[in-house]
């Protein structure tokens, strides 16, 4: 299976976007660190993928050194692939039974098992690294991301239903399903399609036994959580780094958004965030340019990839993204 | 909410389909290609992009089936759907769909028309796009945009005063 897929390393000297260039930084005190994007790490063209590799719709990235899980949640399918990004395998399918999922959105590894949100089946599902299941548990909502936090601990993410009370976004469970913990309320303003865009938010885990969350619109701050659910603090991030203002173009009174992050990770002690870019003036969508931050919110450096992102997971200095074609990419990062 | 009814019953064969409780599967075509789907060059084809996991897509779906057939124009319409085969034809064996339907693994259709949600349509006329669904406007409002565009192809069809169909 795995040689179905094969995978062309080219050299590439890729542009890249030197930020120290901008000296102009004030006062003078901070600048960038420079950062060079060398490789880009070609995987297979759809078109030469086996039917299995296909990713139709993949929501959601997870790797843990060796391999790389991508949730397709059009396909009902975790997909894996090696760290070079060859195919290596799929596993679930459409269904309600073990091991079969309904729009799985969400994916992290879990003590060398598969942790699956699977959601309109409203389950966690954990699954071994072959595809065979491993139990689960039943939630009360629709589960749309997960992570592993802390010592089995998963925590999983919910979307706002619309309702006009505020709604709990964080959901932390031990592995069989004991709920420990629920916070971080919804923003509610009355509108619940604004709501909705307001309360979009990301996880990254501390990879310790903590978590940051990261809203994707209207708010500067990294809130940092530990396990236990306590807010240990708010990183805000220095301004060179700015908000993406869109008028959104619905009925009704104009408002606007605030986008600060379309997509966002954390890997050894630094924080990568990807900038939105507007969409006909009227949207934010995926973007290129990714920011580096360090624990207290300072930029470190810019990257700007060469195409478009709209998912990433990094691991030391390699970048693992979803295009905006749905495509896996794989960038390679040289300080 | 009368209109999604009468198009799902259109769309379920109860107009003239029905046969009773042992129901005879419907003849469900799906294609490789949008060559293979709508073969006639020249011709009118209303793609419409769908997900099976997309309840609002089973309504687009439906309606503009309803819209077309109503209106008795000379359009082809032809469902793009992503996969996988298996789902998409539990999918159309459910709701006794008899329309083509492109299954798209590789995204040639998706890529070419920039398709980044689902539900969207394309209107073509030949090898002319015609219309776009505005994305940021509601779906009622998408077809309602869509008809008018139908409207002055075509005229007003047979739901309405008969316009003459006007050349293409």
């Amino acid at each position: 299976m795995m040689t179905r897929n094969k995978t062309v390393l080219v050299a590439l000297a890729v542009s890249c976007f030197w930020a120290a260039s901008m000296s102009a930084t004030r006062g003078g005190a901070l600048e960038d660190r420079p950062l060079r994007l060398l490789q880009v790490v070609e995987t297979t063209p759809a078109e030469e993928r086996s039917e299995d590799a296909v990713l139709v719709r993949p929501v959601s990235l997870a790797f843990n050194g060796h391999l790389l899980l991508v949730a397709d949640a059009q396909d009902c399918a975790v997909k894996i692939f090696s760290k070079d990004g060859s195919f290596v395998r799929s596993i679930g399918r459409k269904g309600a039974g073990p091991g079969e999922f309904s729009f799985p959105s969400g994916v992290c590894w879990l003590d060398g098992r598969i942790c699956v949100a699977d959601k309109f089946n409203y389950r966690i599902q954990i699954l071994d690294a072959s595809g065979k299941p491993e139990g689960g548990f039943r939630v009360g909502f629709a589960p749309d991301k997960v992570h592993a936090v802390g010592a089995g601990m998963i925590l999983v993410t919910s979307n706002p239903t619309g309702r006009p009370v505020p709604e709990k976004m964080l959901h932390l469970f031990d592995k069989e399903g004991t709920l420990l913990w629920e916070g971080l309320e919804t923003r509610v303003s009355g509108d619940p399609v604004y709501d909705s865009f307001k309360n979009m938010i990301l996880v990254c885990p501390d990879g310790t036994a903590g978590f940051y969350v990261i809203f994707r619109s209207g708010e500067r701050s990294l809130l940092h959580f530990d396990a236990s659910g306590e807010l240990l603090g708010r990183i805000a991030v220095d301004d060179r780094y700015g908000f993406k203002t869109v008028r959104l173009p619905f009925k009704g009174p104009q408002k606007s958004l605030l986008g600060f992050c379309w997509s966002a990770a954390f890997d050894r002690g630094r924080f990568y965030l990807l900038e939105p870019e507007p969409v006909e003036e009227r949207d934010l969508g995926p973007g290129r340019r990714v920011h580096v931050f360090g624990r207290e919110g300072r930029r470190e450096a810019v990257i700007d990839l060469p195409r478009p992102v709209h998912r990433l997971v990094i691991d030391d200095g390699r970048i693992y993204a979803l295009d905006e074609e749905g495509e896996l990419a794989v960038f390679e990062v040289v300080t | 909410m009368i209109r999604p009814a009468l198009a799902f019953l259109l769309a379920a064969g109860v107009g003239g389909a029905w046969s009773g409780p042992e129901q005879a599967k419907p003849d469900v075509r799906i294609f490789a290609s949008l060559e293979e789907a709508a073969p006639s060059r020249g011709g009118a084809v209303l793609l419409v992009f769908f997900s099976t996991t997309c309840v609002v897509c089973y309504d687009d779906l439906l309606e503009s089936r309803f819209m077309v057939e109503k209106s008795g124009w000379p359009v082809a319409v032809v469902g793009v759907h992503l996969g996988p085969y298996e789902d998409l034809l539990a999918f159309l064996e459910k709701y006794r769909w008899d329309l083509p339907v492109v299954l798209d693994r590789r995204k040639h259709l998706f890529r070419k028309f920039q398709v980044t949600a689902v539900p969207d349509k394309a209107l073509l006329v030949g090898e002319d796009v015609v219309h776009r669904d505005d994305p940021y406007r509601d779906h009622g409002q998408r077809r309602e945009e869509l008809r008018q565009c139908l409207e002055g192809i075509f005229g007003r069809g047979n739901s309405r005063s008969s316009a003459a169909p006007r050349s293409t």
